[in-house]
């Protein structure tokens, strides 16, 4: 075979090299390049395994169900969601009572909205920003001034809420708590859902928080070497 | 330390600070009267 036999195979005969490179980029995009930057991070929860491709399939047919007026599947709904709705209420700096109400009015408006969601295969996203925008909400109800936005909630400590002491089961956790309530409210978030997101979607999270997946992993790793500088200074490490 | 972290973020989902075992039930019934009173 020659260079110009007509015969010779080219490098790409059917074109993937184009659709190969966008998978490169989208798993440069996704995994971390300092593993040791992002310890606990979005390589490490995907390979927890639980949050299967079917998910938000299965969450939007279940959603559809519950369109055509089949109670059981919204219950359903409700039962495997509601974590993820409570952890972004109590990650916007709301005690437990006030979460409570949050996470009641959130489904209560998804029920109004039953026919108005777009996509379905978005719940997640649609909880956790309707979630957010209701806990700010309260927040401001409760505190009386404008709550802070979610951008200059990053650099602000919210230690008004510390967790309820009763559920302590010792003293380090006692610290690490205290540690945890001091972080920026944006971190306490971040955090709360990158932990559910080995049940929940991740890429779900990732878009409700308005952050390219990317750079999910990286600021989770700030945020835990922030906790890690706290629990050193007060010995709790 | 990282490990311990991140046992203690697990336990902070599931074990320190989970919903309260009486909200899904509780919203299970505000939405069943809900429903009620829309198709009533």
């Amino acid at each position: 075979m020659t260079d110009d036999d007509p015969d010779r195979p080219t490098a790409d005969p059917v074109g993937l090299e184009p659709r190969l490179d966008e998978l490169r980029a989208e798993l440069t995009e996704a995994i971390p390049d300092d593993p040791d930057a992002d310890d606990l991070g979005v390589a490490a929860i995907i390979a927890q395994g639980s949050p299967t491709p079917t998910t938000p399939e299965r969450h939007a047919a279940l959603l559809t169900a519950a369109r055509d007026g089949d109670g059981s599947a919204l219950d359903t709904l409700v039962a495997e969601l509601t974590p993820l709705v409570w952890h972004v209420a109590r990650g916007n700096g709301l005690d437990q009572a006030l979460a409570e109400d949050v996470v009641q009015t959130v489904w209560l408006s998804l029920l109004r909205h039953l026919d108005r969601i777009a996509e379905p295969r978005a719940l997640a996203g649609w909880l956790i920003v309707t979630t957010r925008r209701e806990a700010q909400r309260a927040w401001r109800e409760a505190n009386g001034r404008a709550a802070l936005s979610s951008d200059s909630a990053v650099d602000v400590p919210d230690t008004r809420w510390l967790p309820e002491t009763e559920a302590l089961r010792d003293d380090r956790d006692r610290r690490l708590w205290r540690a945890f309530a001091a972080l920026p409210r944006r971190c306490q978030e971040l955090l709360r859902l990158t932990v559910l997101a080995g049940r929940a979607e991740y890429r779900a999270v990732a878009e409700a928080l308005a952050m390219p997946r990317g750079s999910i992993g990286p600021t989770r790793g700030r945020c835990l070497n922030t906790l890690r500088a706290r629990l050193e200074r007060e010995g709790g490490a | 330390m990282p490990d311990d972290l991140a046992l203690w973020l697990d336990d902070l989902v599931d074990a320190l600070d989970p919903p309260p075992t009486h909200l899904v039930d509780t919203v299970h019934a505000l939405l069943l009267i809900a429903r009620a009173i829309r198709v009533a």
